[in-house]
């Protein structure tokens, strides 16, 4: 598979983790994204209509949106589907947190990239997202999980944590979220994890 | 603020924007030493004005930047005579905002010893940590602090390495927020590759870096290069933003110079001799910053 990304970008990292965290080999085709914003000119819109990275290609096939891109990794390559969901129940669980990481989330994103980059946007809902992110974690610690959704780390996780694990960058304290910096410990133990700039050590 | 800022970095030449950036984001308003300032381009050129005061500022354009000062009469932009050698690519790596001091930056840049833990697989490796005894001197005819013969062991020092090797690094500190790094280049036989920062004070604990590459490199792809120098400087960032305090400090006493190796000894030092207050803890009783 052929991943076009950029090396500072959350969404892309989530997808090289995806890779690593199931032992895939995958070719990377770096795109200038900074300071060349190559991800907004017609050649790579051709690729991604909406300009985002990062896209995965697999022969003819194109998937330009990350969450998506991270669904087909984890069904391609995780014979034992320990990574998606094995019932009913849990694809609704999962399919929710897969949702806030391609909407609410963006938000802090947003935040990391105004701060390395200056570009202007809004940071409208950039602690809501976190406190709810953090009081589902808690409840599920409660039930005796330290995973999103399931009793073991899915797609889920692997589609929240680049964001919330860049939280420095964004100019985020998580002092206030035990259950999101237990989270993010645990996260980081995963036989294969790799960091990338911008991760904090757990 | 800006009475803390002193003569010696007032009278400094300081980057605004690379070329492409003025032409992509002008007319924009940003900080030179937290005054607001405005950046317009017109077809004489690019055009920089005071928000406070109205006052317009000195431009200069240079190395494939854009440089103002608040000093109506800056001193000369130091020489850098490889911009001018024919071959060798030029590649701006675009600004990238860091909550320090200007003079943090430049003393990171400098650390020869933090590239094991900080850089691990790239500029250093940990079974590796020891940095070669090297010379560090104030060349007085330019008035800049230079570090020479610094050698060290790098699993990939370039974009273009294809495996570790030894490398020798030269280090200047061209003006306070200027520094620039000479280094064997793995694309030409007794070369050396150019690696330069420039920082602009936004405020004194917060600044802009813009980092920049001359290289003899004809391999390498831009994307490559870009991300190549932009994943070391985000490892850099994190440290940074990190480290308390935020300013630099200067007096000897105030921090144990545990990470603080020669280069670093000789540029606070330079510092103190130019007088300089802004971005460091001078005059600042209690460090809080
Ligand atoms: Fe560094």
């Amino acid at each position: 598979m052929i991943l076009y990304e950029h090396v500072l970008s959350s969404d892309c990292y989530k997808l090289r983790l995806m890779f690593d965290l199931l032992g895939m080999d995958y070719e990377r085709r770096p795109v200038d994204m900074y300071p060349g914003h190559a991800d907004q000119k017609p050649a790579f819109r051709a690729l991604s209509p909406f300009g985002r990275l990062p896209v995965l290609q697999d022969g003819n096939l194109t998937i330009w949106d990350a969450q998506a891109a991270l669904l087909y990794i984890a069904e391609r390559g995780d014979a034992s589907s320990s990574w998606t969901a094995r019932s009913v129940e849990e694809r609704a669980n999962i399919q929710t947190w897969l949702q806030v990481a391609g909407g609410p989330l963006r938000a802090v994103a947003a935040a990391r990239a105004r701060n390395l980059f200056g570009d202007a946007s809004s940071e409208d809902g950039l602690l809501d997202v976190i406190t709810i992110i953090d009081d589902r974690i808690v409840e599920q610690e409660i039930h005796g999980s330290e995973w999103l959704v399931s009793d073991r780390p899915t797609i889920a996780d692997v589609a929240v944590f680049p964001d919330i694990a860049l939280h420095e960058d964004a100019g985020i304290s998580l002092d206030a979220y035990c259950g999101l910096r237990r989270w993010l410990g645990a996260f980081a133990s995963l036989p294969g994890f790799a960091p990338m700039p911008g991760v904090a050590s757990m | 603020m800006t009475d803390r800022l002193d003569s010696f970095t007032r009278s400094q030449w300081i980057v605004i924007e690379d070329d492409a950036g003025i032409v992509r984001r002008a007319p924009f308003e940003t900080l030179l030493f937290s005054i607001p300032i405005r950046v317009a381009n017109g077809p004489d050129g690019p055009r920089i004005h005071r928000l406070d005061t109205g006052e317009a500022l000195p431009v200069l354009r240079r190395y494939g930047y854009v440089w103002s000062a608040l000093d109506p009469a800056p001193r000369p932009l130091f020489e850098v005579p490889e911009f001018d050698e024919a071959g060798r690519r030029f590649t701006p790596c675009g600004p990238v905002g860091v909550k320090t001091s200007a003079l943090r930056v430049i003393e990171n840049f400098l650390d020869l010893a933090h590239f094991p833990f900080v850089h691990p697989g790239i500029l250093g490796t940990e079974s590796e940590t020891e940095v070669i005894p090297y010379r560090v001197e104030i060349r007085r005819d330019v008035d800049e602090v230079w570090a020479v013969d610094c050698g060290f062991f790098q699993p990939k020092a370039m974009a273009a390495s294809s495996a570790g090797a030894q490398v020798e690094y030269r280090y200047r500190v061209a003006q306070p927020c200027s520094a620039v790094l000479y280094k064997t280049s793995p694309g030409r036989a007794g070369a050396f590759d150019l690696i330069g920062i420039l920082v602009r004070p936004l405020h004194e604990t917060a600044c802009e870096v813009h980092a920049w590459m001359l290289m003899w490199d004809e391999e390498s792809s831009d994307e490559s290069l870009l991300q190549f120098q932009q994943e070391i400087f985000l490892q850099d960032r994190i440290i940074l933003e990190n480290q308390i305090p935020h300013l630099l400090p200067l007096s000897a006493g105030m921090e144990i110079p545990t990470r603080a190796d020669a280069t670093s000894i000789a540029y606070r030092r330079w510092l103190k001799n130019h007088g300089v207050i802004w971005g460091t803890c001078e005059g600042i009783p209690e460090v809080t910053a």
